[in-house]
Order: structure tokens, then sequence, then C-alpha cells
């Protein structure tokens, strides 16, 4: 809807945000994304703490590497024979040590990979943050919403002690 | 005789006859020994049909390496000699061939060999200075011819002398007409180790000046003064083969071997008890024997009479008498006595054995008369001691005959010389200065193939063939005839020396060639063997014998490599003249003196120094200090001490005669004053390999000969050590000679043997099913008793398998490339016994080739694996080189390429077109010749039949004189690999690590309670 | 402090450096540049011109090896396990480890390479389908390390990135020179909103949660190039816990080393303090007890084996050819740490330096003396070899490492926080916020 609006309060207390948020989001007044220089608990409570579904990426790609490092030694013994040592071709115990550390490179692939899915990572050509200071020490909280809730989220806005509000077409 | 035939008579193996096929008779031959300049080698336009590209040819010939004749068969691949092995069929060595022996090729090969002729110009008058020009051998030989000429025809031909090493046959008989037609030249036979004294001792005791022949077959008890009779006596394979036959354990018995000698031979390594005495004492040991024997009345056939001389001449030298001198107990030497003179088994069963250097103090003559007596009143004269098949050295010149010589040279006598392969100026005293002399001939020339000492004096030189491009025969020993071909083309521009001498005798004019055999050497070898051959016996049909068929018989005689001719028996007794000699006045040593005394022995490897520039012989570790690249002054630790010197560090070693500076090499067994320098090093001009490396100790012998005999004094000269504060240490590939009881070596008492009181079976636990080996599993055993570490496998492997050799420095880090290597290890004797001396074992150390081999499972590059042969195999070119597999072998048989080999040119031509060429960084080891298993199994496979034992034997196997080493397929329980592994002194090598060797070993069998 | 505080005192150390720097940087680079030409001269010349003796077949190089992925150990474990068992004062030291460990790996992945006889073909050691239709032997303890070592690379650098994309996104908004493009592009378009800071949260615990166990494993299996062997000498099932104790051992003297001088050059007293050290310092008292027990043990079992070969290579180690450096080592890695036990010897900045250095010597030396002497005296006495020498192109590869080390770890410091900005606000900057509590969610 391209008459939503977006709403940007800035505070230096990443507290006074969560408060900011949570109303705004008890109110259904608009969609809600923080900004913050640091990972905030109160934030997170006030969103809606959600467990992140990396824990699957990493869950395959461990199993995925785990099988690998077994399939793929056994197949390349069998592929040309070569006996080695006196020991049976297919010599389980050395493989485990393959299959140990597969496991271990695929399930850490399999998380970075998730991590860059769901954070919408990297973002190559999206606009920057809204503001430089996110990085450095203040929080913010951006709505968006109707037109008509604008002064209702404005009011919460400063209510919370948003040091900073700027308004933008979404 | 008795070998002769017998050898020729015994069934001829299948692949030894296809060796012998491989020898095409006559005509091929010719080709190959053609005198034209030599052209490329291959590849051929038209090629000779007896060459057939990538399958060997083999040619039987004669080994020209030292005197001894051993019959060879050389291989050859697209016309290059690539290998040579002892002659199955020959009565000489019969199969095995000696280190020397197999570096031949690398005499062939040599880089520094005199590629064309050279004459000398004078470049400056005022000083003399002159230089050695390559001229063509058209005005070389008129040079010569025009020398001759002036001589000649001046009536002054008495005033040429020919100087050669101890020929025989035929080239004997050419060289005698030579002298002649050329108007009576001089001609010498110099051998220098000619073994004068024993010459002289049998002249004076039995009336021959003869180096008989020892029969060890039939020596039940063995008393060697001083022989190493393994090493360089004589005819060391045939001897080491024999002996190592007669000492094999035999109905619960061995033959007993007592070694007598100031310093530990290889030869005294192997045998049961060594005792170290003084030098020049060995004689009064051998007398004190037979004072006992004839005292205690256990002389065997011995006329009544006699024995009462016998008794009045060796008056005084009882036991009791010479224990002080000798250092001897006089208990030890009765025992000694009666265990030699035991009556029980009658005459002729026992030996003693006296030369080598051991016996050639200022009395040599004297103790050789003394041992002779000892073997006469055992009634081994004629018997164990054969002079029926006497060696031909009899015949060479003494020392003193070229000592005499040189003082004629000086004395202008000498106007003309010809030298031809034999190098005085390096191998008599230097006190003596035949260089000196040399110098003084007007006119030099050189017929040899090297450039040494000598030729570097020649004011020509006429560069010859090496033994394996020549035509020729030769006659070691009475009854046996070695028939020598060429095998392949001349390497450089030279001739064969026969026909040189032909060429410049017939130029001399009409009446010398009338006494000159009309052709050329090749036909005049012809058709003396010819005359040679014995006339068929009457067919049974007709009572004419029929014509003789030379053809037929002469590529018989190439094929075989000779032949053999009966020899009358000869029956010896004492002749009366030896009883107005005062022996035991002239056994008495010389008085010891301040000094040291010095011991200069002949080298196992470079025998009188002729060996000295074969890269192999320089490389391969001495086999008893495993001492590579050099020689030095071995000392006892005690000796070091007391003159405060420590291993590696220079000592001036100077005796009334001469000085040399010498590295220390500690030997603990030397008797006690005694010093000890190896022949054969100390070159000054000898080829890139020897010039300048070691120690001379020729250079402090005196000139003054033995008296009686004429030769020279190798031992006895008194020296003087002062250590210098340089230290130059020879590289050693062994550092300590003690197993700390890790019974690597193993042996078992001979009475514990025949008690069948052996080792516990080897238990084998693992987790895992055994691989099977569906068609062959190759294995090996090797017999500790047998071996006696003459290093000959070694150089069989380093030719069959192209071992680079990495020169000293590298050797100074253990950085040899060898295969195989022979393991030292000395056991304490114990003390009190008769057995307080050392107790060695030789432990040759090759790739086990296991069949849980450690190597093979820590390669990430699968570079090394198993074969269903049971072989470790190693492919070079998946190597990453990654050396994990190195230390995971606990036997250390893996080398690794450090740098990329270099063989200087032309040594490449000798190498194994079947063997890979291994690049810097890989890893290399063993394959149990590989290659020659697949040869056997191809051989087989194209006379569609399974693998017969004894169709594949790897090089080292092959090359045993000892027949220590034997290989074949475990799978074949008849095999003789099998049975031996399952032998009771059958043993492996850390079993218990479970690597599961393919090696066994078996246990050294020692006398010791 | 407050947060501005904090970003503006990291961000600091990013400014242009001055002329000390650049010196510093040049000897390294030089250092490097003749490690490599030493390289080369091998390459083309042979292993020939490195000192090795028959048997010794392993020498500096493999030492080498193992001494920096054993460097490569304390990165981890401070930015993983410390963070699992919550000790909050890893924070400080954290980001140099982890960058530390990624330099020490590479650098240790280099010398299997210089070592190897064809390095040209160090390639076939990777499994891939190639034209000699030959894979590689699994069962190699090389082929192992293969696997383990590129593995952690790959975490170590992930987990490195991971923790620094949060502040090279700081540095974007506050770096104005040309760099900034650099860390646009690096930041991946951080924000920071709550949905990233969520997923990022996730998997920084689930990074700790797998670098742990592979931190273990990767020393066990470099341990077991030569535990899989058969030498006396390496054939010991305790190398694994050994060499992970020693690893980490070394690891946190060489993280000392580093932080010492950094924290005096970029005047970071309040962030990095004698506080962090201190606990440094114990868990390096702990791991030198434990390597302590380890030499004991070996020791023990030796003698206690009865083989003679065991015994004879441990007598050897003691009193053979090469006693000295086996004393050397002991003195470094057992007795000079024993100071530790003094609160005043290892809270003082100087001394605690100083051992540290001892131990980086002393865990050195540890290497050698396992490898070289036990190989200098085998099962076959004919086999024993004189005294391994380096040569210069040993010595000079072996410097170079320590040039690309430190040249990598110079560059860093200057173009990247080398203290965790995020988390010192988080730890640090809680004075400035109302909610003490703590952000970090339960790792996994």
């Amino acid at each position: 809807m391209s008459d939503r609006v977006e709403i940007l309060g800035i505070y230096d207390r990443g507290t006074q945000a969560a408060v900011c948020a949570g109303a705004i989001l008890d109110q259904g007044l608009g969609d809600v994304v923080t900004y913050s220089p640091v990972p905030d608990h109160a934030l997170d409570h006030a969103l809606g703490v959600r467990v992140s579904p990396i824990r699957l990426f990493v869950l395959i790609g461990g199993l995925l590497g785990c099988a690998t490092g077994f399939i793929f030694p056994i197949y390349t013994v069998l592929d040309w024979p070569l006996i080695t040592g006196g020991k049976p071709l297919i010599s389980i115990p050395p493989f485990v040590v393959i299959a140990f550390e597969l496991m271990i490179l695929f399930a850490a692939l399999g998380g970075m990979a998730g991590f860059l899915l769901l954070s919408r990572l990297p973002r190559v050509r999206g606009r920057p943050a809204p503001d430089r200071r996110f990085t450095n020490n203040m929080t913010g909280v951006s709505v968006t919403c109707a037109p008509e809730q604008v002064a209702e989220v404005r009011a919460c806005l400063e209510r919370t002690g948003a040091s900073e509000i700027r308004e933008e077409a979404a | 005789m008795k070998q002769g035939t017998s050898s020729l008579i015994e069934v001829v193996e299948r692949r030894t006859f296809l060796k012998m096929l491989g020898s095409t008779g006559p005509a091929a031959a010719i080709a190959a020994c053609s005198p034209v300049p030599p052209e490329k080698i291959i590849p051929f336009l038209i090629p000779p049909e007896d060459v057939i590209p990538g399958v060997a040819t083999w040619y039987a010939s004669v080994c020209g390496e030292c005197p001894a004749g051993c019959g060879t068969l050389v291989r050859t691949r697209e016309g290059r000699a690539v290998k040579v092995e002892g002659n199955p069929e020959h009565p000489v060595n019969r199969g095995g061939l000696c280190i020397r022996g197999q570096s031949s090729l690398q005499g062939l090969y040599n880089p520094d060999r005199i590629a064309a002729p050279q004459r000398r110009r004078v470049t400056d008058e005022a000083t003399g200075r002159s230089v050695l020009e390559p001229v063509a051998w058209a005005d070389a030989q008129q040079t010569l011819i025009d020398r001759l000429q002036t001589l000649r025809d001046a009536g002054r031909g008495d005033r040429i002398v020919i100087i050669t090493p101890a020929l025989t046959g035929t080239m004997a008989t050419l060289v005698a007409a030579w002298a002649n037609a050329v108007g009576g030249a001089r001609w010498i036979r110099y051998e220098p180790f000619a073994h004068e004294p024993i010459r002289r001792a049998n002249a004076r005791v039995f009336g021959r000046a003869d180096l008989p022949h020892y029969d060890f077959t039939r020596a039940d008890v063995l008393i060697s003064f001083g022989a190493d009779f393994l090493e360089t006596f004589d005819s060391p394979v045939g001897y080491a083969r024999d002996h190592a036959g007669q000492r094999r354990v035999r109905n619960g018995e061995k033959a007993r071997f007592v070694q007598i000698e100031p310093r530990l031979s290889m030869t005294g390594a192997s045998a049961d008890v060594w005792h170290a005495v003084r030098p020049e004492t060995e004689g009064l040991v051998a007398a004190a024997m037979v004072h006992t024997i004839v005292d205690e009345g256990r002389a065997q056939g011995v006329p009544d009479g006699v024995i009462e001389q016998i008794a009045a001449l060796i008056d005084g030298a009882s036991p009791d008498q010479v224990a002080g001198t000798t250092g001897l107990d006089a208990d030890t030497i009765r025992e000694l006595a009666r265990a030699f003179s035991d009556t029980t088994r009658g005459p002729g069963r026992t030996l003693a054995v006296g030369g080598g250097v051991g016996v050639s103090g200022s009395n040599a003559t004297a103790a050789q008369v003394a041992i002779a007596l000892l073997n006469y009143v055992a009634g081994n004269s004629g018997a164990t001691v054969d002079f029926s098949s006497a060696s031909t050295l009899s015949s060479a010149a003494t020392y003193a005959d070229m000592r005499d010589l040189a003082d004629q040279m000086r004395s202008g006598e000498v106007e003309l010389a010809i030298v031809h392969n034999v190098n005085p100026v390096f191998t008599m005293p230097h006190a003596a200065d035949f260089g000196g002399a040399l110098a003084e001939v007007p006119f030099v020339a050189s017929l040899s193939s090297l450039p040494d000492e000598t030729t570097a004096q020649a004011d020509l030189l006429l560069p010859t063939h090496t033994a394996l491009e020549s035509w020729g025969d030769s006659n070691p020993r009475h009854g046996v005839l070695g028939l020598m071909q060429p095998v392949m083309q001349p390497v450089f521009d030279t001739q064969h020396a026969g026909d040189l001498l032909l060429e410049v005798g017939r130029a001399l004019g009409d009446d010398a060639a009338a006494g000159l055999p009309r052709r050329g050497f090749y036909r005049f070898l012809r058709d003396e063997w010819e005359r040679m051959q014995p006339t068929p016996a009457p067919g049974p049909e007709s009572a004419e014998p029929e014509a003789p068929d030379f053809e037929a018989y002469w590529a018989d005689a190439l094929r075989r490599g000779g032949t053999t001719v009966p020899v009358d028996p000869v029956t010896v007794e004492v002749i009366q003249e030896l009883f107005e000699t005062d022996l035991v006045g002239d056994l008495a040593p010389t008085a010891a003196g301040p000094g040291y005394t010095l011991v200069a022995y002949p080298s196992l490897h470079f025998f009188d120094g002729r060996g000295a520039n074969r890269p192999w012989l320089q490389e391969i570790p001495e086999p008893l200090l495993k001492t590579t690249w050099g020689t030095g002054i071995e000392m006892t630790p005690d000796t070091a001490q007391s003159i405060g010197a420590d291993e590696g560090q220079l000592v001036a070693v100077a005796s009334d005669h001469g000085q040399v500076d010498a590295s220390v090499i500690i030997n603990p067994h030397l008797a006690d004053g005694v010093v000890a320098i190896a022949i054969g090093q100390g070159h000054t001009n000898f080829g890139r390999y020897a010039t300048g490396r070691g120690v001379n100790p020729i250079a402090l012998l005196d000139a003054e000969p033995e008296t009686a005999s004429g030769g020279v004094r190798w031992a006895g000269t008194e020296v003087t050590l002062t250590p210098r504060d340089l230290t130059r240490p020879i590289p050693r590939l062994q550092r300590t000679f003690d197993q700390e009881g890790r019974g690597l070596a193993q042996s078992v008492s001979l009475a514990a043997l025949v008690a069948g009181e052996v080792h516990p079976e080897e238990q084998h636990f693992s987790l895992h099913a055994d691989h099977d080996h569906p068609v062959h599993q190759w294995g090996m055993a090797i017999d500790l008793d047998a071996c006696n570490g003459c290093n000959a496998c070694v150089a069989a492997c380093y030719a069959e398998n192209n071992i680079p050799v990495v020169g000293a420095d590298e050797m100074r880090r253990g950085r040899t490339l060898s295969w195989l290597r022979i393991e030292r290890f000395v056991e304490p004797g114990e003390p009190g016994t008769e057995h307080a001396g050392p107790d060695n074992r030789f432990l040759p150390m090759l790739c086990q080739h296991c069949d849980h081999a450690p190597c093979e499972t820590v390669c990430p590059v699968f570079a090394t694996y198993h074969t269903d042969e049971g072989l470790n195999a190693q492919i070079y070119n998946r190597c990453v080189g990654t050396r994990y597999c190195s230390n995971n072998c606990p036997y250390k048989v893996r080398r690794f390429n450090w740098f990329t080999p270099e063989f200087d040119a032309p040594l490449q031509l000798q190498l194994n077109p079947d063997v890979t060429g291994r690049s810097a960084g890989v890893m290399e080891k063993c394959s149990f010749c590989v290659q020659r298993i697949q040869d056997g199994k191809e051989v087989a496979r194209d006379e569609n039949r399974p693998v017969r034992d004894g169709d594949v034997s790897p090089a080292c196997a092959q090359s045993c004189p000892a027949q220590a080493i034997v290989f074949g397929d475990l799978n074949d329980p008849a095999s003789r690999v099998s049975q031996l592994s399952d032998d009771a002194r059958g043993y492996h090598v850390l079993h218990d690590l479970n690597t599961r060797p393919a090696v066994t070993y078996l246990k050294k069998v020692t006398r010791n309670p | 402090m407050s947060f501005a505080k904090i970003n503006d005192d990291i961000l600091r150390t990013l400014r242009p450096p001055g002329a000390v720097y650049y010196v510093g940087l040049a000897l390294t680079l030089a250092a490097f540049a003749v490690g490599t030409l030493a390289f080369l001269h091998q390459a083309r010349t042979g292993m020939g011109v490195a000192g090795y003796e028959h048997p010794i077949l392993w020498g500096i190089y493999i030492t080498n090896f193992v001494f920096w992925v054993g460097i490569a150990h304390s990165g981890t474990l401070i930015s993983a396990v410390l963070f699992l068992f919550r000790a909050r004062w890893r924070t400080a030291v954290a980001r140099a480890a982890e960058a530390m460990t990624v330099f020490a790996v590479l650098t240790a992945a280099l010398f299997p390479i210089i070592h190897i006889g064809r390095p040209w073909f160090f390639y076939w050691l990777i499994p891939y389908p190639n034209e000699r239709q030959l894979w590689v032997n699994f069962r190699s303890p090389l082929v192992w390390d293969l696997f383990a070592i590129s593995t952690y690379l790959t975490v170590s650098v992930m987990f490195l990135y991971l923790g620094l994309m949060p502040d090279i996104a700081a540095a974007r908004d506050k770096i104005t020179d040309w760099r900034r493009h650099v860390y646009r592009v690096l930041s991946l378009g951080w924000l920071g909103t709550d949905r990233q800071w969520r997923h990022y949260m996730a998997l920084y615990g689930f990074f700790a949660a797998l670098a742990t166990p592979l931190v273990v494993s990767v020393h066990s299996v470099v341990s077991w190039d030569f535990a899989m062997s058969i030498l006396p000498g390496w054939h010991s099932t305790i190398f694994a816990p050994y060499f992970v104790a020693g690893a980490i051992f070394s690891g946190i003297a060489m993280v000392i080393t580093l932080l010492v001088p950094m924290r005096r050059i970029f005047k970071l007293e309040h962030y990095i303090t004698v506080h962090h050290f201190e606990n440094l310092a114990k868990l390096m008292l702990m791991t030198s007890l434990i390597v302590s027990y380890a030499y004991a043990v070996e020791f023990f079992i030796a003698w206690y084996s009865g083989s003679p070969f065991e015994q004879g290579t441990f007598y050897d180690r003691m009193f053979g050819q090469y006693w000295a450096y086996s004393w050397m080592m002991f003195t470094c890695n057992v007795f000079v740490p024993l100071l530790l036990f003094s609160k005043a010897i290892r809270t003082n900045l100087r001394t605690l330096f100083i051992i540290a250095i001892f131990v980086n010597i002393g865990m050195w030396l540890e290497r050698y003396v396992i490898i070289v002497s036990s190989l200098s005296h085998d099962f076959d006495p004919a086999n024993w070899s004189g005294v391994y020498s380096p040569t210069w192109v040993e010595v000079a590869i072996t410097i170079g490492a320590f040039g690309l080390f430190f040249t990598l770890f110079l560059l860093f410091v200057k173009n990247f926080p080398a203290i965790s900005i995020t988390e010192m606000k988080e730890t640090m900057g809680r004075s400035a916020q109302a909610d003490p509590a703590s952000s970090w969610p339960d790792p996994v």
C-alpha cells in the first residue's frame, strides 16, 4: 500500500525503544522494525521472542556431513581397491575421523547459509540504515502504519521518550 | 679337475641355458668386437640379429678385475652391457661374483677412461714441462714402432721392457712371442699381491714354488693365519662358496674355523674364534702347533724319520716358549693343535691357510714354512692343500724383480718401457721410488684403459679395451680355462692390446713378423684353442677317431664361458734341504720398537687400489667399519686415548720410509700396539672418484723386500703417531655395532640347535582376516650363518636397480640411496672361554615386504601399497614425498631422493632399462627386483607352464658367493624358500611388531655354549 | 561507559598508523620475503638443501606445523569455550585471539606443502576426481590432517567474520576515508535490525558449540600423525589430550605475547585490564600442569612397558644427543610456569610477558624433541643417526613463517576492530543502560 507511512523514532536507550515497540504492537498501530547497536533482550521481549530456525540448517548440515564422511571414503576404496597395511578395504575407524570433521564443517556452513538467508544478507543494493548512529549508540524504532494512525504513533514515540522523530513515505 | 668336470656335467638349469643361448657364438661376437672406432651404440639402422630391442642378451665371459679369473655372464641391452653376474657353470666361482667384479661395469663406463691415443709434447724445453696431446691412432702407433725399430736395429732389443699383469692363456703366449720378436725384450708379469712367501715356502718344504689351491670343502677344521680368503686372497669368490658350503650344519656337526691375525678381517669376522696375535708371530703359533702335534704323536701320514727331523727343526718352539711372544697362551695353542690333528677323522680333513698381509712381515717365508709343515703333519699336503691345480700366480714376478728393474731403469739399462694395465708407481712401496726410476726411462708407452699414477708418466698413451670389450682367455689355475668375449662395442676409441702389439710387432719387419701370429688376436685365440681341443675318444663303431668339429667345440666353449682340462694329481713330500734351515731362528719377529706396528691390508673394495675409481666401491660401506669414500688409520680406543686423538682427527703417521696424514678410525679389534690402514686409497692421479681420497699406507712401507721370498713386507713397519689439531672424519654409515639386546641379528648355539632347543613359535595376532595371495607370495630367506658381509649383494643391487651414488658429503648425513645394506653387530664374547673374541653378526637389511606393512597405511596418496603377490610396491610417480612411510618403517629401509640423481657420462649407459629412474622428492626402496620377477613370469608364460622354483632370483640372491640368500614363492610348499622359512633357525626381525615380514632370517649358529 | 565512547575508543585504533607501525610492518614483510626465497630455492634444488639426516626425515617444518596449529587453538578456546562457560572476561581478548587463530592456521597450513618432497604436487592429497583416477588413502593420518585443518580454518574464519560483521558496520558508519567502501561491502549491508540480531545470536551460539569439539578434534588429529605410527616416542595413547593441552598452553602464551604490546600501543588499558591477563595466566598455569603431567606419564609408561625400544628412546631423550633440547623444554614448560602460582608475578605484565615468551620457546622445543629425538633413535641401532642440524634454508623458512603471521596480524589490527565493539558495549556499556540483564541468549 503506497500510502503507508514510516515513522522512525530514535532512542538513546534500548529500554525505552522496547517499551515503545511493545506499546505499538499491542495497540496494533503498525509494523515495527527496530535497529540497535547491540542485541537487546528488552527489544526481543517487546517484539515477542521467536526461536531462530537456524538450528534446522545446522542439524541438516551436520547430518549431511556425517553421511558424506562415511559414504565418500567407502566409495573411493571400492572404486580402486588397494590393500594397505593388511587392513580391510572398508576400515571404519579411520573414516570416523573424516565423518566427524565433515559433520562439523557442513553444520557450520549450513548455519552460515541459514543466517544469511534468514537475515536477508547480503543486502547488496537495498537502502542503508535509516540512521548511521544505530551502529554506534542509538536504538531506533521504525513503525510502518496507515496515515490515519500517524498521530497515535507519534504520540507513543514521544511518550516513550524518543529523542528524535522522523517521518517519511514508505 | 674335480670341480671342473662336476660343474660341467651337472644338469644345466633352464634359466642358465636361456642365458647361454643369448650369446650366439663367434659370428655375432666378432661384430661386437670389431676394432673399428665405436659408432653410436643405439639405435641400430640394421640391428644385428642377436639384438632384439627390449630383450636382454647374455654373454659368457671372464672377469678381469683380479687374477682369480671368475666366470661371468654379462647382460646386455640394446648393445650396452648393463649387468655382470657370476657364471653358474664356471668352476672358479660357480655363480657368485664379488663386489669388485660387479663393479667392472664402472671400469668399462668410467668417465675418466683414456678416450683416445695421446702423445707427450714438450712445451717448454727449459723447464722440461710437457703435455699429453690427442693424436691419431696411426701416428701413435708409428711413434712406438719407430722407437722399437731403432732399438731393435741397434740390437738393443733387450733394453726394452714390457710390464703386464700376470697374464695367462693366449695373451701370455702372444706377449712372450712379441717380446722375442722385438729383439728379446724383457717381459715382467707384475702382481702386487703375488704371494711370494707362500711360493718360496713351498719351494723350501716341498721343492715346488707354487701357490696351491686350497680345498675348503673337505676342511672340518680350518685355521687361517691372516688369510683373507673371503676378501682378496687368491680366489675369494670360489673360496667363499666352498667355505660356506663346508660350514653348513650337517648331521649335528659344523666345521670349525679359527682365524689368527693382528687385525680382525672380514674373513676373521665369520670365524668361530678370532685370536689377535702380534704381527710376525703367526708363524710361531703354527710352529708351536706342529711342536704339539709331533710331541703328542698325532702326526698323520708322515714317513718315519721325517718326524724326528721335523721335531728337531722346530725344537725351541714349544707352546710354552712361544706363548709370551705371540700373546696367545700355551693351552690355547695346544688345544688348537689337537683339534687340528684329530686322528679320529683321519689325515687330510683339516686345513691351515697362511696368507694375506697377516703373514707378510720380515719373517713371512719362515711363517709360511711353519704353516706348510703344519698342513704336512696333519696329512693335508696334497689333500686339502692341492698342488695339482695350483694358481698360475705361481709364475708371477716378485716384488724384488720389480725393485731390480727399478735399479736398472735408474742406471739407464732400460731404454723403452711398455706398461700394460699395471700401476707399479702406486702399488710398489714408495720408498722404492719406481716413479723416479720410470722417469729415467727415455720412452714409456702405456697400454692401459684408465689413467693412473703410472700412465701419468708415460710419453705415449695407447688406450686399450677393458676385459668386457676384449677377446681373450684366462687360466687362473691349472685345469681351468676361461674364455673371454667382448660383450659390446668399445665405448671409447680404444684397441685390443693384443692386436695393438701384433700390428706394432709386424711393422718392425718381416723377420719380426715371422715370429708372430699371422692374423689378428681373435684368429690367434681361435687357433690356440683349436690346438688345445682334445681329440674325442674313438667312436664305438669305428676305431678311427672322428675329426674333431672345432666350430662346435668353440661355440660350446663360448656358451659356457670356458672349459676345463684334466690335471694330474700331485703328491708332495718334504725335501731334505728344509732341515738345513734354522726355522725357529727365522721365525723370530723383529724386535718391537717404541712405536706402533703398522698393518697395511688389502681392501675388499679396492684390492691393490685398482677399484678406487669405481663410485660403487667408494660409496658402499666397508664391511667391518662401515666407512665410505675414504680410508683412515685404524686404532684401538686405548691407542687413540694414549696418543690423545678422537675418531676423525687427523694424525701424522710417520715411518722411517715416509709420512702420511690419516684420519683416526676407532676399531677395537686390533692386537695391542697395532694400527692398520687399508691399501687402495690415497691416489694422486686416478680419476675424479679416487684422486686425493683416503690415505695410502704403501707410502710408509720399507723398500727392502722380505729377504727370503722377495715379497713386499706389508706388515710390521714401525710407525709413530702425532695427532694434529685438524678433524677430517670419514663418513661412517653405522655408528654403533651394539644391538643393545634388541635381538635383530640372532644366533643359536650349535648345542642348542642339535638339542632342538629353538626359538618358540612366533605368535601372530590380528583383528582382521589376512588378505590372500591368490597366485604367488614372494618371499626371501637369508641365512645369517652363511652371510660373511662381503657386500656383493649390495653392488648387485646398485647395478640392477640404477641406484645412484650420492658422494661423501651426502653420506655424512646418511643419505645413501642403497636399497640393501649389511648391518654389522658385535656381541661381546665370553671372557675366559676360547670365545673371548667378538661374536660378529652380519645382517643384510632390505625391505621386508611386510604383509602388514606400517609404511603403507600412512601414505596419503597410495604411493606404496601391497600387491596380491605379497610385494610392497612403491609407485614413484604417485609419491609426493611426505616421507611418513620411512618414519613408520621399523627397519628404515626406505630411501629418499634428496636431489635429482646424476650419472657422470658415460656411466648412464650402464642403467638398466627395465628399472624406472627416480627423480628428486620421491621415496624409493627394494622391490624384490620386481622386473626380474616379471621376466621370470613371462618366460614361464611363453613356455605355457607355471613359474618354477628358481625361475626368479633377485640380483642380491643371484650374486651371493655364499648363497646366503634364497628367494621364491611361499605359496609353493616345495620351494626352497618355503622350507627355509619353516627352518628351526628361522625368525623375523622385530616380529613382535606384527609386521609379518616376507623375509625370514636364519639364525647364525655359534659354538658358544 | 557510554556506547559512543566505546565506539570511538575502539574505532580510533583504525586511524592511519604512525611510523613505528610501518617500520614493524616492513620488518615482518622482509622476514616473509626471506622465507619465500628460501622455499623457492629448496623447491628448485631439492629437499637436500635442508639438514635432514637419515633416518630423521621429519624436522623443523613439521615442528613448525604443529607449533602453529597449537597457537591456533587458544583463539577458538577463548571465543568459543569460554563463551559457553560464560566467562565474561573473555570479551576483551576474544577478537584478537580469533584473528590470531585464523592467521596461525594459515601459517601452519603452509608447512605441509613446504615439507613435502614434491610441493608442486601437494594437491594430490585432496580427494578430487582426477586424470590419475586415484583417490586418497583415507587411512592416512595426513589425510585426516587435511580434513581437520581445512575444516578448522573454514570454521574459524566464519566465526571471526560473524563476530566482526556488526563491528564492520559500525566502522562503515564511522570511518570516512576510502576504507568505508570496503567496510560497506564486508558488512554485507548489516543493519542491526531485531531480526538480524536474533539469527546472529543463534548462529553465534551454534558456532561456539561446534567449534568446541572441533578444537579438541583438530589437535587430536595432529597428535595422531605421531601416535598412529609405530615409532617409540610417538606411538602413545596419551598423545591426543597431551597435545590438546599443549596447544592451548602455547596458544594462550601467544595471546599474551600479542596482547601486552597491543594494549600498550593502542592505549586499551580500560578495556584489556590486568584482571583479564590474570585469568589468562591462570589458564596457562593449568594447562602447563596438564602438560607436565603428560611428560611424567610418558616416562613412567616407557619404564613400565618394559619394552627396550620405548625405554631406549626415552633414556636417549633425557641423556642422549638431544638432552639439551629436552631439558630446555622441561625448564620452559614445567618449571618456569610454576612462578604463576604467585599472584604478584602473574599480575605483573612484564613478568607475565617474559614467562609467555618462555612458554612459546618451550612448546616449540617440545615438538622438536618429540619429532627429532624419537626419529634419531628408533628400533634398529644400525640406523641411529648423528645430530640433525638445520641449515640456513630451514631457519629462513621458519623466520619467514613468523614474518607472515605478524604481517597478517599487523594488517588486521589496523583495519579491523581488535576488540569486539558490540560485546564491549554490552559488557561495559551496562552502566549506561537501565536494564542490566544480559542480552545474550542461551546458545543452542
